[in-house]
């Protein structure tokens, strides 16, 4: 009879170590124990994150110091700069609000892609600068794109309206339809459950915006438009909305506080 | 282990999340990903079974939790599941050829990633992006396996 292939050592401790595993992975998914852990991951990523940026920013300028086209690549930035405050102004008196609020842009340190295509967390870290928010909204130059989720030592998070823990409660005059829109997960896209009977003619191509309640979104920001429409159960109806703006579109974002 | 063997273990495990988190991408509604954390610590496991065992798995697998998007706990046990098979059959891995090594890191890689959707992102959950993932890894193996071995005979044993 063969004999059994020898081991390095006994199984016991693999077994161990298995369960071992399972009860902290049990223990972070149901209480979010690691939660802590977390935070210092993520304070100490956007601590160097930011402090990578702001090396490869000085470096880049020395370097356009000893270039010739110094000028051109100042004015062609600083217009870009002025592009997009005047883009978010512009908004901004869509969404009745003053033109006072709007504070310089904060650089976006870390924006993970990956998660946002693959899976359901859509979050962003934003530099801070001298202004502070309890909470607010965030816009980049295409429209609103998230809110201030909480205040790190050296950044702010910003979950996305994608996300799928978001809410967002929106409306659309025309139609008559409240609802409290969640993050689908997926990019650009946001579910609104309705109970109320709707026409599918008449919905699909419907703008959406924000409802002003919740206090933390401004009334009537744009926010995206009803792509599809399906009846669920209960005589409950699911309306996809694509959303109007890309967080991937802009390296800064503006942050607001609700009026 | 020492201090020297550590090191270089663990600076090829970061260096494979960090690779982790550069090579994927979205190519229309399909998600590439690929899992480098997995295949090289697996080739440790399979070419020195003597020096990577439940601690340094427990280690490693907690440093991928740690630095990836994966809840605590979720690789130090299926790193410690793998660990635990490479080394009851690491007699019988000597015998397999690169394909079978590959079809069997492959699909482990796979089954991990799989793992992973199911419980962190359940709707982003599809079929057509782990069967990629299965191939992708197990194409993968192949450049993990000769580049590592060429890396562990250079500076490990030096």
């Amino acid at each position: 009879m063969a004999n059994e292939t020898p081991r390095f050592n006994s199984r016991l401790p693999y077994v161990v170590a298995c369960l071992f595993g399972l009860a902290l992975f049990f223990l972070d998914i149901t209480y979010q124990t690691f939660d802590p852990l977390d935070r210092i991951k993520i304070s100490s990523k956007n601590f160097l994150q930011s402090g990578l940026n702001n090396l490869k920013n000085s470096f880049a300028s020395v370097q356009i110091n000893f270039s010739e086209k110094k000028l051109l690549i100042n004015e062609n930035k600083s217009l870009k700069e002025q592009l997009n405050i005047l883009s978010v102004v512009a908004q901004q008196d869509i969404f009745n609000s003053k033109l006072n609020d709007v504070s310089p842009p904060h650089r976006i340190i870390d924006f993970d892609t990956d998660q946002y295509f693959c899976c359901s967390n859509h979050r962003m870290f934003v530099e801070k600068n001298e202004k502070s928010y309890q909470k607010g909204f965030a816009l980049n130059s295409t429209g609103l794109i998230g809110q201030i989720i909480e205040d790190h030592p050296n950044s702010f998070e910003l979950i996305l309206l994608s996300d799928i823990d978001h809410k967002i409660p929106i409306y659309n005059k025309d139609v008559e339809v409240y609802c409290n829109a969640e993050g689908s997960g997926f990019e650009r896209l946001l579910i609104c459950k309705s109970s109320k009977d709707l026409d599918k003619e008449l919905i699909i191509g419907q703008e959406f915006h924000t409802s002003g309640f919740g206090g933390i979104f401004n009334k009537d920001m744009p926010v995206g438009k009803a792509i599809s429409f399906i009846q669920a159960e209960d005589n409950e109806y699911l309306i996809s909305i694509e959303i109007f703006a890309n967080p991937l579109t802009d390296e800064k974002v503006f942050l607001f506080k609700p009026t | 282990m020492s201090t020297r063997e550590i090191i270089i273990v663990y600076s090829s495990i970061i260096f494979a999340i960090i690779l982790d988190s550069l090579l994927s991408f979205k190519l229309g509604s399909v998600f590439f990903d690929t899992n480098f954390s997995y295949l090289i610590f697996s080739y440790w496991v399979f070419a020195v079974p003597e020096k990577i065992r439940v601690n340094q798995s427990i280690l490693i697998g907690f440093l991928v939790d740690f630095l990836s998007n994966s809840a605590i706990g979720f690789h130090i046990s299926l790193y410690c599941l793998f660990s635990l098979i490479i080394h009851a059959y690491a007699y019988t891995f000597r015998l397999f050829s690169y394909l079978q090594l590959s079809i069997f890191f492959g699909t482990s890689a796979a089954f991990i990633s799989a793992l992973f959707y199911l419980f962190h992102h359940p709707l982003h959950y599809s079929y057509l992006d782990i069967f990629i993932y299965w191939i992708t890894s197990m194409i993968l193996w192949f450049p993990v396996y000769f580049g590592m071995r060429r890396f562990r005979q250079k500076f490990f044993y030096a």
